[in-house]
């Protein structure tokens, strides 16, 4: 009994709130590792899931993950009831119907195909460079300048090229405040259309036909 | 130029001449043990926030001093010594009953 009183003693002496601190610093230290490696499962869980099924099984924490990782964060609370699944299924009008702009449902769309299909060596799937896709609102602009009087109403409509290559006539007619028929609209769609094959006709099929009006996975290029 | 400084929470609050102000966080070894751990919705950003502070532990923990990596291994001992002990005295007592018992 005298043995065990004189080593709990000495335990008592030895536990300083220095030894104290230390040992709250080690236990804090290990539950931080174990976070670190649950982040690392779901990343590995998302890099498993896009290299087998694409977006087919991207559902909750690995979808949000990928949406973070093309730079689209900002969609998470849109997105809420949306997994790679579903996404795959809609157009750029089903997704503006869950309050995306039209500019950011092209976007996803976009990377979503990009993603789906593996046609990305990033996780943030930029478009093809020097593409029509990977226009900036200003390039766009720059190009409706050039057709002249007749689509000046489109000329700050702030589409990127996911958008310009998104366009629906209705999408155009609302674009131009109504200033544009319908006629006009399917013009002006014909003409993106042309342009994209002068720009982008040598590069991968694609690059110059994809289009966010069409569902991910009903658009297929050889 | 006005510099605030919150002892507790680490936090810096620092009013520049041309009326910007800027935030800074220091961390100290008890503000972080206090802090609650990385929880943050997004993995990414979780894994920055923990990745941060286990750098930081980690540093002070390789700068403890030899006093007091004695009184860890010592601390140990003697845990390993009184639990050996206290097993030793419950066999003891449970000898003891069954001597008695009979």
């Amino acid at each position: 009994m005298c043995v065990v009183a004189g080593e709990r003693k000495a335990l008592e002496e030895v536990q300083t709130t220095e030894l104290r601190e230390y040992h709250m610093m080690s236990e804090r230290h290990n539950a931080l590792l174990a976070i670190i490696h649950g982040c690392t499962q779901v990343f590995d869980s998302l890099a498993h899931c896009l290299s087998v099924s694409g977006l087919e099984d991207l559902r909750g924490d690995t979808f949000n993950e990928w949406l973070f990782d093309i730079g689209m964060r900002k969609l998470q609370t849109a997105l809420k009831d949306i997994n790679g699944r579903t996404l795959l299924m809609l157009n750029a009008s089903d997704v503006m119907g869950i309050g995306v702009s039209f500019s950011d449902a092209a976007d996803l769309l976009l990377r979503g195909y990009m993603a789906h299909y593996k046609l990305s060596d990033s996780k943030k799937c930029y478009p093809p460079p020097d593409s029509v896709l990977s226009w900036n609102e200003q390039q766009t602009s720059k190009w409706v300048r050039t057709l002249g009087d007749a689509y000046s109403c489109l000329v700050n409509a702030y589409w990127k090229g996911a958008a310009l290559c998104s366009l629906s006539p209705p999408r155009v007619i609302e674009a131009s405040g109504g200033s544009l028929k319908a006629d006009e609209a399917v013009s002006f769609i014909s003409l993106v259309r042309q342009m994209r094959s002068k720009v982008d006709g040598e590069k991968a099929t694609w690059i110059s036909k994809w289009n966010g009006s069409i569902p991910i996975d009903s658009q297929v290029y050889p | 130029m006005l510099f605030s400084y919150h002892a507790a929470s680490g936090n810096i609050a620092l009013c520049l001449g041309d009326g910007r102000v800027q935030f800074w966080h220091y961390l100290t070894d008890s503000a972080l043990l206090q802090a609650p751990l990385p929880s943050h919705t997004i993995a990414h950003e979780r894994i920055k926030a923990a990745q941060k502070q286990a750098q930081y532990i980690q540093a002070s923990l390789e700068k403890v001093d030899g006093n007091l990596r004695y009184r860890v291994t010592r601390e140990k001992e003697l845990k390993s010594s009184i639990s050996e002990l206290d097993t030793k005295r419950t066999h003891f007592w449970h000898v003891i009953c069954i001597i008695i018992s009979y």
